[in-house]
């Protein structure tokens, strides 16, 4: 998967640095891409959508933080690709994906991963110049029905 | 950190060193959030770590705790939502160890590493 390395924290935001190539061409480790991190969505009056960039802790290497994209929310039903199934998103729950699946290890395959994991929303890559702008919010379409 | 905790009824000191170190010992009480509502938080006492084998409480069964994730269970066993409940819970949920009981006077005291007998098979 597509592992980060916080580099500044702070209650609110976080710079991180992007390793792993899951998240291309979104987030590129080769060109040394760093992205800021905003922690608002923590808070119950924000909250993640659909289509965000999130930051979590790992499901099976609790020291790891990884970076992909939201799918599907609790109630949510989805498409699960290459497997002809179509899943529920259980309570408390959530659906992440990376851009690039071919190389991407995420809840393809280990499955829905509890909210509480979420650290932060990817809003922007701060660093290398060439690469500074937001980052969209995006939806695989035709995959997911919303509860 | 402080937390006021409707599970134990008391106001109790969580450490959050564990999470630094990303060290977990059986018998730790933790405080994690809950893997069904993410605004919540639960105290439980940790029964089992990643790779181990332990039975199930009143079943003959016993299962292998996944990597990453972890069992917990309330002490007062007839009445606790825990892993019984919803299986073992990434190891990544979990905000502290609580380690000393701060409030009321007739509570307060560290809070002890305690763990069931007999109940883990280590790898």
């Amino acid at each position: 998967g597509t592992l980060v390395v916080v580099t500044v924290n702070d209650r609110y935001a976080s710079v991180i640095t992007v390793r792993g190539t899951s998240m291309n061409p979104t987030l590129e480790s080769q060109q040394g891409d760093r992205a800021l991190v905003s922690r608002l969505c923590l808070d119950a009056r924000y909250g993640l959508s659909r289509g965000d960039v999130v930051v979590f802790r790992s499901p099976t290497e609790h020291r790891s933080l990884l970076v992909k994209r939201l799918i599907a929310l609790p109630g949510d039903w989805i498409q699960v690709p290459a497997a002809q199934e179509i899943r529920q998103i259980p309570v408390g729950h959530c659906w992440v994906e990376g851009d690039n699946p071919d190389v991407s290890w995420d809840s393809r395959s280990y499955g829905p991963i509890p909210l509480g994991l979420m650290q932060g929303r990817v809003t922007h890559i701060v660093w290398p110049p060439n690469r500074i702008g937001p980052v969209e919010r995006k939806m695989p379409e035709g995959r997911v029905m919303q509860r | 950190l402080l937390e006021r905790l409707l599970e134990l009824g008391a106001v109790v000191l969580a450490e959050r060193s564990c999470l630094q170190k990303y060290q977990f010992s059986h018998g730790d009480v933790v405080l994690f959030k809950c893997p069904s509502d993410h605004r919540e938080l639960f105290v439980k006492r940790l029964i089992a770590l990643p790779g181990e084998w332990m039975q199930l409480p009143g079943t003959p069964d016993i299962i292998k705790i996944p990597e990453g994730h972890c069992w917990v269970e309330g002490d007062n066993a007839a009445c606790s939502w825990d892993s019984r409940s919803f299986g073992p819970i990434p190891l990544g949920l979990i905000k502290g160890r609580v380690a000393h009981v701060i409030w009321p006077p007739s509570k307060i005291g560290r809070v002890d590493t305690k763990m069931p007998e007999n109940r883990i098979s280590p790898l």
